[in-house]
């Protein structure tokens, strides 16, 4: 079959969405399912498809890779909404789309802390810091994908900092004295809300 | 160790190897998407890279010693670019002009939460109270209630709380702190001695409470809120028993803007819709007077990034029914209002620039109780530059041509780990109905290590007397010299308006 030229524009687009996006959506979409790491790809390949099947409504660069989280963000609701064994985790789903999920495996007691920590943030504020911190949003950026304001964002960060700082004991000056009550047992399970 | 590091370090994509991307692999995305074949490609090439990934996961959780290796490149990787300084841009500072003081004199009345405790060294002590203030209100020139987040100490969980004083600032102490993950969201003094404000727990399968206070703070009692899933977010109490909430149904597909109104103090609450094209927001804002007459702002729903238009609301029985409003079209996520009286009401619209930001489309004013809007040709509510971007926090207009408006200007854009940069407070006035704002100093912090960086939420009593939840952090140049991070809320006070020329304030 002879391809057309727009369809050879449209294919060397989303070619190069692709590659600049792969690892950033990879990114995104496992820390939202960590606990479901064997599902990461089937996910990302279904965000990818969309922007394929969607290629005319992508934006111009660097919208396009905002568009992708959002795309990520509803694959990631429709993934979740079509789990048959997870239905008690999909009512939950409802309030808390951004949920993380703790990896027990974990060996480092102060990322469980930390972690654990974000669990106890409101789902919006969590998902802002997420985005910001772990996906390397922009303030504008996490904005745009949230569909919320920028000043919400600041005002959304800055609470959930103040939060954290003092969940996580910051005002030990040093790693070291950090680590020490690091040794204090936590069950994240049961932070958990 | 600061909090931007820990998050770096504890982001779970650090502990799996994610797949190199191939042409080959968008190939065959979009070719078996074409052909309805994408559920075969990913059983092959996707699954295959998968089990590659755990593959490699298996091993490193049995080789702590791989794991730890890789913990050192992972740290190194994330403090190497802090240490050279090469992690963001950083923006000069460039906040309006302030000259002298046109419209009064803001001083320092008091510290909201633990009184006095300054910039430390790193290794010195730290304060062990503060309080992040979202909300103020003053019923009286003495009174005030503020809710906000407090922290009493390092070792216990932040928590939502009501603060109060009696001595129009100059001392704050603890009125309601529920301590059971509660959050404030509605909050409303109709008197000095009355005060309401919705609370809820999140993520709980509970009814949202309205706590009542009768003797100024003194003891709160509460009563459930209708539903379970229900989240009202404004609330106006026109009289110690009528109040009108806003708020928010969650559905399975999206929230559902619903408005509740008591005439007992909350004992019975009825339900009314609202005008589909209304949608309320974190800054939105509603305010109700004793005659019934409700006036709410908001904006029709989300479009795209997050855009909407401005939607302007009114009830005239005390929000048992609404009705849209007649609104200009002017691009809104945000309807920062305040109202002098039942007839005069400015909002401040502010939607997303081209870049992104959240800046000033326009303001509107009403002189007929919210029935009708018009726009103002409104100068001095942006800022001098446009890679920093002003965002008005808060609006109060004691009067119909004087508002004060509360912003700040944010410093830094930068993405990723940055270096500390605090934003700036820019407090803005206004006399002559919102048509041309001025900023206004602020008072000389209380160290030469501090500034203040927010300075909302902004209320006035009357036109010659307004308060303010300023907040000091450290300057920039005190953080670089290695002092320890600190944040505290102050209570602002405004005395004196212009009697005539620049320089004739009238202290009051």
């Amino acid at each position: 079959m002879v391809t057309s030229e727009a369809s050879r524009e449209d294919h060397a687009k989303f070619e190069a969405l692709y590659l600049a996006n792969y690892k950033p959506i990879y990114s995104y979409v496992h820390r939202r399912v960590p606990h479901s790491s064997s599902e990461v790809p089937d996910i990302v390949s279904d965000v990818f498809a969309t922007a394929w099947r969607r290629i005319g409504d992508l934006p111009p660069s660097p919208q396009d890779r905002l568009w992708l989280f959002g795309v990520a963000q509803k694959c990631l609701l429709e993934h979740h909404r079509r789990s048959s064994g997870r239905l008690r985790l999909l009512s939950h789903l409802g309030a808390q789309p951004n949920r993380i999920e703790l990896l027990e495996t974990l060996v480092d007691p102060l990322q469980l802390r930390v972690r654990a920590a974000l669990q106890e943030l409101r789902p919006f504020d969590r998902e802002v810091v997420l985005l910001i911190y772990w996906d390397g949003l922009s303030h504008a950026e996490a904005a745009s994908v949230l569909g919320c304001s920028v000043n919400a964002v600041a005002l959304r960060i800055k609470r959930a900092k103040a939060r954290l700082q003092i969940k996580l004991d910051l005002a030990s000056p040093t790693r070291d004295s950090f680590e020490d009550r690091s040794s204090i047992p936590i069950t994240p399970k049961e932070q958990l809300p | 160790m600061n909090i931007e590091s820990l998050l770096s370090e504890a982001d779970p994509v650090l502990d799996v190897r994610i797949p190199e991307p191939s042409v080959l692999d968008a190939r065959m995305i979009s070719d078996s998407s074409t052909s309805n074949r994408a559920e075969r490609v990913r059983s092959t090439f996707e699954s295959a890279r998968h089990r590659r990934v755990a593959s490699t996961l298996n091993i490193r959780m049995k080789r702590p010693a791989v794991l730890a290796v890789l913990g050192v490149l992972v740290v190194a990787a994330i403090v190497v670019p802090l240490a050279t300084g090469n992690s963001g841009t950083l923006r000069t500072n460039t906040t309006p002009v302030v000259t002298t003081p046109t419209h009064g004199i803001w001083k320092l009345a008091g510290y909201i939460s633990q009184p006095g405790w300054q910039a430390s060294s790193a290794s010195g002590p730290l304060p062990t109270t503060q309080q992040f203030t979202l909300q103020l209100t003053c019923p009286t020139a003495s009174t005030c209630y503020s809710s906000g987040t407090y922290v009493k100490n390092v070792h216990e969980n932040s928590q939502s709380v009501i603060s109060v004083t009696r001595d129009g600032g100059a001392s704050w102490h603890l009125s309601l702190a529920p301590g059971d993950g509660t959050y404030f969201y509605g909050f409303s003094c109709p008197t000095a001695n009355t005060c309401m404000v919705v609370g809820d727990v999140p993520n709980t399968n509970t009814h949202p409470s309205l706590y009542t206070t009768t003797d100024a703070g003194v003891s709160w009692t509460s009563v459930p809120m209708p539903g379970l899933k229900e989240l009202p977010v404004l609330l106006s109490c026109s009289t110690t028993l009528k109040c009108a909430t806003i708020g928010l149904v969650q559905t399975p597909t999206a929230p559902t803007p619903t408005s509740y109104v008591t005439a007992n103090g909350g004992q019975s609450w009825t339900t009314s819709a609202l005008p589909p094209s209304f949608f309320p927001s974190d800054q939105s804002a509603l305010d109700c007077f004793p005659n019934g007459r409700c006036v709410a702002s908001g904006s029709e729903g989300f479009g795209p990034k997050g855009q909407g238009l401005a939607s302007m609301i009114y009830s005239t029985d005390a929000g048992a029914t609404w009705a849209s409003a007649t609104t200009p079209t002017m691009p809104a996520m945000s309807g920062l209002m305040s109202c002098s009286d039942d007839s005069h009401c400015v909002t401040i619209e502010s939607s997303n620039d081209s870049n992104g930001f959240l800046t000033v489309s326009g303001e509107l004013v009403t002189n007929d109780g919210g029935l009708t809007w018009s726009a103002l040709a409104v100068t001095g509510l942006t800022a001098p530059s446009a890679s920093t971007p002003m965002y008005i926090d808060s609006i109060s207009c004691p009067t119909t041509s004087n508002c004060w408006a509360s912003a700040h200007v944010y410093e830094s854009t930068c993405q990723g780990s940055c270096p500390y940069v605090p934003d700036e407070a820019v407090m803005l006035a206004t006399n002559d109905g919102g048509l041309t704002w001025n900023a206004e100093p602020l008072p000389t912090p209380p160290s030469a290590s501090l500034q203040y960086v927010s300075d909302y939420p902004v209320y006035c009593i009357s036109d010659i007397d307004c308060r303010a939840a300023g907040t000091l952090e450290l300057t920039k140049s005190a953080s670089d010299a290695g002092l320890a991070w600190i944040q505290q809320d102050v209570m602002l006070t405004l005395n004196g308006v212009l009697v005539s020329g620049t320089n004739g304030i009238s202290n009051s």
